[in-house]
């Protein structure tokens, strides 16, 4: 489980996150939604390590997640990624594998399902972008990490690769396994997510179970309720 | 996982086709020269333009380009069980030791191969080994500017502006200054001004080794009277090896605390 307890962070003046208080629980996929600029990425960033906290802390099972070691125990899938443009498929996996040393466990099998098998001896630089999206995502899985950190992860896969990935979203979710999603596409958040946490200006303005909040404004579409809400706030 | 991260970045610069364009690049310079001056101690003297002035910039620019081109790769990394301290040492000493084994091959390779070259080998590889300092310092201010700054073109052009006052400005500042005080005594004045510019240092180095102090006008003159020939010699280096060190560590630290 990971705990957020009043989170901020400021770049310059610019404060992106504030007092952001939340729990990723296990065995839910929370999706992370909100307009562009209200601090997603800092969140997920902060939660990877890559940004520093200003105040607040963030929890992985009690444990600092600004300790590289924590960090074994999560699992990310960037919306780019980008490895040494000269190196192949195959060799970016050993080298994964070398840096997680201490994490016993393998787990090949999305690298067949996403038929990353034929293209292992191919140079990272001749991989078109869902190709690259597919490698990220074998990583991202190949250590059976505690929590799954996938930010706009189906950008850029083909529509089978995609239901792929998606089932094995819900496959490590029913295991037990904590995910944090982010996704501008509603359609497929109200496919995979349990909870839902809106954020706005660097507030959470919102966390609240998918179902809960579809039943709450009665409609089947996360996009029309979405709508509604935001209204209703302005108008209060 | 020790040298891991070295490892691997260091295979993907093998394969990269930049390492050996400096290489081919240097060498045809070093073998042009050697060639057409049919004389290698003046072959020299050209090189060591090429070493303070060109070298440098090409490095720096080249490493800018490295630090800004994988930040997502750096990020990825840092998602991983890594101590950020390991993955920028092992990272740059991954970019820098292809390019400094390609700068010393280039200017090496044609002082063996012609036979006009061989008494000056020795020579060629004291140049070698200083143009390697200088561009490991210059590149260690580019990772020091490129982690400092976000934005790639501002980080360059703060970069070029670094290079054009250390190679250019700094010589002509100094020589205004040296001029408009000529009624005071600046001996000491002006060896201060040349330790701070390692471009200056590493000429000086360079000339002294050379037994050329002679034509390095004031500043050169100054520290072999100053120091002599070999305390003059072992202070410089020692300079060096600080302006080398300051800005890895600045860097250093600035990685630690950065937000991606």
């Amino acid at each position: 489980m990971i705990e957020i307890i009043n989170l901020s962070k400021s770049f310059g003046t610019n404060r992106i996150l504030q007092q952001i208080s939340l729990s990723l629980k296990p065995g839910k996929v929370t999706a992370l939604i909100g307009p562009n600029g209200a601090g997603k990425s800092t969140l997920i960033k902060t939660i990877l390590g890559l940004v520093k906290i200003e105040s607040g802390s963030i929890l992985l099972d009690g444990l600092s997640v600004q300790d590289e070691k924590t960090r074994a125990k999560i699992g990310y899938m960037p919306q780019a990624p980008q490895f040494p443009p000269h190196m192949t498929v195959r060799e970016i996996i050993e080298f994964v594998q070398k840096l997680r040393v201490e994490s016993p466990h393998r787990d090949m099998k999305l690298l067949n399902q996403l038929g990353l098998q034929f293209e292992l001896d191919k140079p990272f630089k001749t991989l078109s972008g869902g190709t690259k999206q597919k490698v990220s995502a074998v990583i991202a899985f190949l250590f059976l990490p505690e929590v799954l950190i996938l930010d706009e992860p189906t950008a850029g896969l083909d529509p089978v690769s995609a239901l792929t990935f998606k089932n094995r979203v819900r496959e490590e979710s029913k295991s037990g396994k904590t995910i944090l999603y982010t996704s501008h596409i509603l359609q497929e958040i109200e496919e995979l997510a349990d909870e839902l946490i809106y954020l706005q200006e660097g507030k959470v303005v919102l966390q609240i179970e998918l179902k809960e909040f579809l039943s709450t404004y009665k409609t089947h579409s996360l996009e029309q309720a979405l709508a509604i809400h935001i209204s209703k706030q302005e108008a209060a | 996982m020790k040298k891991t991260l070295f490892l691997f970045q260091f295979k993907n610069q093998l394969r990269s086709k930049w390492v050996y364009i400096v290489l081919l690049a240097i060498c045809s310079l070093s073998d042009l020269m050697l060639r057409f001056s049919g004389d290698g101690a003046k072959s020299i003297l050209s090189l060591i333009n090429l070493s303070l002035f060109f070298i440098p910039v090409i490095v720096a620019i080249q490493t800018a380009m490295f630090i800004y081109g994988n930040r997502e790769y750096m990020e990825l990394v840092l998602t991983q069980p890594v101590k950020r301290g390991v993955l920028i040492v092992q990272l740059w000493l991954a970019f820098w030791i292809p390019v400094a084994l390609a700068i010393f091959l280039g200017m090496l390779l044609p002082f063996i191969y012609l036979q006009e070259g061989w008494p000056y080998v020795d020579a060629v590889i004291q140049l070698s080994f200083i143009t390697n300092i200088l561009a490991g310092i210059f590149s260690l201010l580019a990772v020091l500017i490129s982690l400092s700054h976000d934005d790639k073109a501002k980080g360059l052009g703060v970069l070029l502006g670094y290079w054009l006052f250390l190679s250019i400005v700094y010589d002509g500042l100094m020589l205004f200054t040296i001029q408009a005080l000529s009624d005071f005594s600046l001996r000491e004045i002006s060896l201060l001004a040349v330790s701070l510019n390692p471009v200056d240092l590493a000429r000086i180095l360079l000339l002294m080794l050379n037994n050329g102090a002679a034509l390095l006008g004031v500043t050169g003159a100054l520290f072999e009277r100053f120091a002599g020939t070999i305390v003059g010699i072992i202070s410089i280096s020692s300079l060096l090896l600080i302006w080398f060190l300051i800005p890895g560590w600045l860097s250093y630290k600035k990685f630690l605390s950065k937000d991606f």
